[in-house]
């Protein structure tokens, strides 16, 4: 396998204005030799031919390796782009289990809000007849059938209203 | 007091302590609008993200036919990758909601529980006398039965607790017998076995699972596939064993693969994370590339502007050093005037350094000096041996110091005055010549700096958004920690009954869009 420090030290040691030819040729040849072994650094690698592209002079002997080493970069990114996407893809399956783990309890959770809310609006209900049988009990008189009646109505609905709580 | 006002009493007396054990759930509003703003900034990067692809596979200036093609296909493939992502989000997002819906009406029904507490009394009281009390009692025993049910079986507590293992990446530590373990104070104690290498083995993992499933679903007749798609995942590899067409060895080791990938007990939050840093290198290598071709593309009009830039810097460079000269003349001059000797002849050792470094930067003003100099002969005295003493740190100890500074004393005012015109004159001939230079560069300069200006635009805001991307991706994850150590600090608050905390999760959802609308920052 290549070592990639010693391959990133050439690679720093290159100047674009003094480096010849063949320093720039054999770096290149150097590169590219490691990208067929040295799979996992695929990023290292990456940092080093792009290094390499920055320093390469403008010289028309050298425009063969400007293409190699163009097509290796496009190589190197489209292998990148696969093997993050292909990561992402490996660890949807546990992510997506514990998504619908997660659901379950927020299906839970709201199910505990929706029947608190039940509670709140059972209550509501059961204030607003509470007042209005107070209004009556105000009005009332020992003797006055017709309000007790009305009340008696008003407690039952009262009474029902328990039942809003074991729906 | 009659057994049926006691009874009614303590029926209220009971749902008010229920109602009142209700009110000590934190009040999460705020951990759940953060964790919003969170997730909003963080599905930006992931659509950054793909922006980035997109922009890539339209670039066919940078790359092949072929190329575009190939980052067109994984454009697909991120979008449709990248979706449990989003769901994870949106789930987080839901999450907290819910929580807070939960948390919100629990505090409502606290407060109409005790405004209807007083309602139901004065209700009681007001009907004394009438035959109903046994309506009043079935009201507080519907509420008494319901609060109880959530009390005991929904609270908030338990919700927290086991989306604490979801999201957090946490595990119950359990004795032998399966039942949770509790510390000292009694409380839960929790584990985090999500490490360093839980990627890398959850991925291989997955891929051994998935290496195994693919052909087996494929063989799958419709009225198979159908039946299976109703199953929990791990109904799923014991239904296909059972249809022969999983075996007893593929079983085992999907099973144990699965067993590898529970064990880490990663959560929502760790998966997310693992995602972002994926999308951090997506971005690295893409807007890379995109950089160095779009720089090589425009290396003509880069090269050029850069070089004629460095040959004016030092056309530039040496018409200072020979402005510096032509200064310390006078100044020589003032000096030996004012009869200051000393300072005269350290002065002279300076331009003779002055000239030294012309020297460097001119080899056709050495040579041209010395000839002059050389047929100037005695009357420019011992300088043609000044000039050709080396004064590099190397070469001239101090011996060889003092014996220049001898020879520099020996020359005398009109041999040094000749001397320095002969000098004079080259250099001010060269001057010219690098003067004129220097116009025309300049000209040169001004004439490309548009197209070398555009280039450069295009160049940053390559560079630009590549460092906006990976630095909100950065803050992503920072932010993701955050949240599940407010999820952790909720926890806490729930079993110590103390208000919830959120500050770092706001400052990080802060830095998230700071680097999103860096303007309103």
């Amino acid at each position: 396998m290549t070592d990639l420090n010693e391959l990133a030290q050439e690679v720093a040691s290159l100047s674009m204005t003094e480096g010849n030819d063949f320093e720039f040729m054999d770096a290149l040849d150097h590169i590219e030799e490691a990208g067929k072994t040295t799979d996992a650094e695929i990023g290292n690698l990456r940092n080093i031919l792009n290094s390499f592209r920055l320093k390469l002079p403008n010289r028309e002997t050298l425009n063969p390796d400007r293409v190699r080493a163009k097509d290796l970069a496009e190589t190197l990114m489209l292998a990148t782009l696969i093997q993050r996407i292909d990561r992402i893809n490996a660890r949807n399956d546990a992510l997506t289990r514990l998504s619908n783990a997660l659901q379950t309890q927020i299906d839970k959770a709201n199910n505990d809000a929706n029947r608190l809310n039940q509670i709140k609006e059972a209550v509501d209900e059961a204030t607003k007849t509470v007042s209005e049988v107070k209004a009556l009990v105000a009005e009332l008189t020992a003797t006055d059938v017709t309000i007790k009646n009305k009340l008696n109505a008003l407690i039952e609905i009262l009474a029902d209203v328990s039942t809003i709580f074991s729906a | 007091m009659s057994k049926v006002k006691q009874s009614r009493l303590m029926t209220i007396v009971l749902i008010v302590s229920i109602f009142f054990t209700a009110c000590s759930v934190p009040d999460i509003s705020k951990f759940t609008d953060l964790s919003s703003e969170m997730t909003r900034g963080i599905r930006k990067g992931v659509k950054d993200t793909e922006n980035l692809l997109k922009a890539a596979s339209e670039r066919d200036d940078l790359y092949s036919a072929e190329t575009i093609e190939k980052i067109q296909t994984q454009l697909k493939n991120y979008q449709k990758a990248v979706k449990p992502t989003v769901a994870a989000l949106d789930g987080l997002d839901a999450y907290l909601e819910a929580l807070n819906a939960l948390s919100q009406a629990n505090k409502k029904s606290g407060e109409n529980a005790s405004a209807a507490v007083t309602s139901v009394a004065n209700l009681v009281n007001a009907v004394t006398g009438f035959t109903v009390a046994g309506s009043t009692i079935n009201i507080a025993t519907g509420l008494l039965t319901l609060a109880e049910e959530f009390r005991t079986a929904r609270d908030f507590k338990k919700r927290v607790t086991l989306a604490a293992e979801i999201v957090e990446g946490i595990r119950l530590e359990r004795d032998e017998t399966g039942k949770p373990l509790k510390d000292e104070n009694g409380q839960l104690i929790f584990l985090r076995t999500c490490t360093d290498d839980a990627s890398d083995q959850i991925i291989e993992a997955s891929k051994r699972i998935r290496s195994i499933a693919e052909p087996v679903l494929k063989s799958l007749n419709k009225e198979q596939s159908k039946a299976l798609k109703t199953l929990q995942p791990e109904k799923k590899w014991e239904r296909l064993r059972s249809w022969g067409v999983l075996s007893d060895s593929d079983f085992k080791t999907i099973t144990d693969k699965m067993i590898v990938i529970d064990n880490y007990s990663c959560g929502v939050i760790d998966f997310i994370k693992f995602n972002v840093q994926d999308l951090k290198q997506i971005n690295e290598a893409v807007s890379q590339v995109m950089y160095t071709s779009a720089r090589e593309k425009n290396r003509v009009v880069l090269g050029f502007y850069e070089s004629i830039l460095a040959n004016d810097r030092r056309v530039q460079n040496e018409l200072e050093r020979i402005l510096n000269f032509k200064a310390l003349i006078s100044i020589i001059n003032q000096y030996v005037n004012d009869g200051a000797k000393e300072r005269a002849l350290k002065t002279k050792l300076t331009l003779k350094n002055t000239l030294d470094s012309i020297f460097i930067l001119d080899s056709e003003i050495e040579t041209a000096v010395m000839d002059r100099i050389r047929m100037c002969a005695a009357d420019c005295g011992e300088m043609l041996r000044v000039l050709q003493t080396s004064t590099d740190r190397s070469s001239c100890d101090e011996e060889c110091r003092r014996a220049l500074e001898e020879t520099l004393g020996r020359i005398t005012r009109p041999q040094f005055d000749r001397s320095v015109s002969l000098i004079e004159a080259i250099l001010d001939n060269r001057a010219k010549t690098l003067f004129e230079q220097n116009q025309r560069y300049l000209a040169d300069l001004a004439r490309i700096k548009p197209s070398y200006d555009s280039v450069n635009v295009e160049l940053n805001a390559i560079k630009s958004k590549q460092n906006q991307l990976d630095v909100l991706l950065d803050s992503s994850l920072t932010a993701l920690d955050a949240w599940a150590e407010t999820h952790a600090n909720l926890r806490i608050a729930v079993n110590t009954k103390k208000p919830l905390t959120a500050s770092k999760l706001a400052s990080k959802v802060r830095e998230i869009w700071g680097i999103i609308n860096p303007e309103t920052d």
